[in-house]
């Protein structure tokens, strides 16, 4: 009883949730994809900017597995890594204004995510978002 | 790239993105037609890969930086098929023609962002 109480709870809260995964899966694929490009072939250029698509790759896949699982444990994982998301997608948006210098090739975080239709910007709202509306269901 | 085959690839991948997105925005579960719709977009991405290395091989290449066309071309040849590979996974769900629909969509900005690479209109 109890058991296919969770399953229906389980089934209804995974939704919209599906979307959300799924298009963070797309974005863990495009931004490894591109960051492997970049560090290989034009690492010189603009070290920061590279590093920091690496490092924004690195956050999409975790955010997409841990998303995709559920439990205590990966909730928390998942808030973080869409916490760090949101950090990281301000901090560059902002500096990609203040120091253009830092950024002379894009990254998918500088100018909020405005090459990439701001989705990075609204990804993590909307993520946090369904995590909050998931741990109250 | 060839120019109406670019035109073409676009229109019909938008179109087929647009109509699955909205089969399952209604309720559809995954069907025939729109996994169908997820292999014509695929093809056109293997006849795109196939055109492009042949152009290359005839001496001609992307204005911007031919390596990242191809990056964007492989990196599209797989979005298709972890698309259909959810569809086949949760097979009754309607969020999996949303996935689909959107699966279509981002080829369709994709192939944008290759023409702009291989025509060097946009850097």
């Amino acid at each position: 009883m109890s058991n296919s109480r969770e399953q229906t709870s389980k089934t209804k809260n995974l939704g919209f949730g599906r979307l959300l995964i799924a298009v963070y899966a797309i974005f863990a694929l495009a931004a490894t994809a591109r960051a492997s490009y970049t560090l290989a072939v034009k690492f010189n250029d603009a070290p920061v900017a590279y590093v920091l698509s690496a490092v924004s790759a690195a956050v999409y896949i975790l955010a997409t597995f841990a998303l995709a699982k559920s439990g205590a444990k990966w909730t928390r994982i998942a808030r973080i890594a869409v916490i760090f998301e949101l950090v990281g997608v301000i901090a560059v948006g902002t500096l990609s204004f203040t120091h253009p210098e830092l950024f002379a090739h894009p990254s998918v975080w500088s100018g909020f995510g405005a090459g990439y239709g701001y989705v990075p910007a609204i990804l993590p709202l909307v993520g946090l978002y369904w995590l909050a509306k998931r741990n109250k269901a | 790239m060839l120019d109406w085959f670019y035109s073409t690839q676009l229109w019909v991948a938008l179109a087929i993105g647009l109509i699955t997105l909205f089969m399952g925005l209604f309720g559809k579960a995954p069907s025939d037609l729109t996994v169908g719709g997820q292999a014509i977009v695929e093809l056109g991405l293997v006849i795109q890969l196939v055109v492009s290395i042949v152009l290359v091989a005839a001496g001609y290449h992307a204005v911007n930086d031919t390596a990242e066309f191809f990056a964007y071309l492989i990196t599209a040849l797989i979005v298709p098929l972890g698309a259909v590979f959810w569809a086949l996974v949760d097979r009754k769900s309607k969020w999996s023609t949303v996935v689909l629909g959107v699966s279509a969509l981002t080829i369709a900005v994709m192939l944008v962002r290759m023409h702009q690479i291989w025509t060097g209109v946009y850097n």
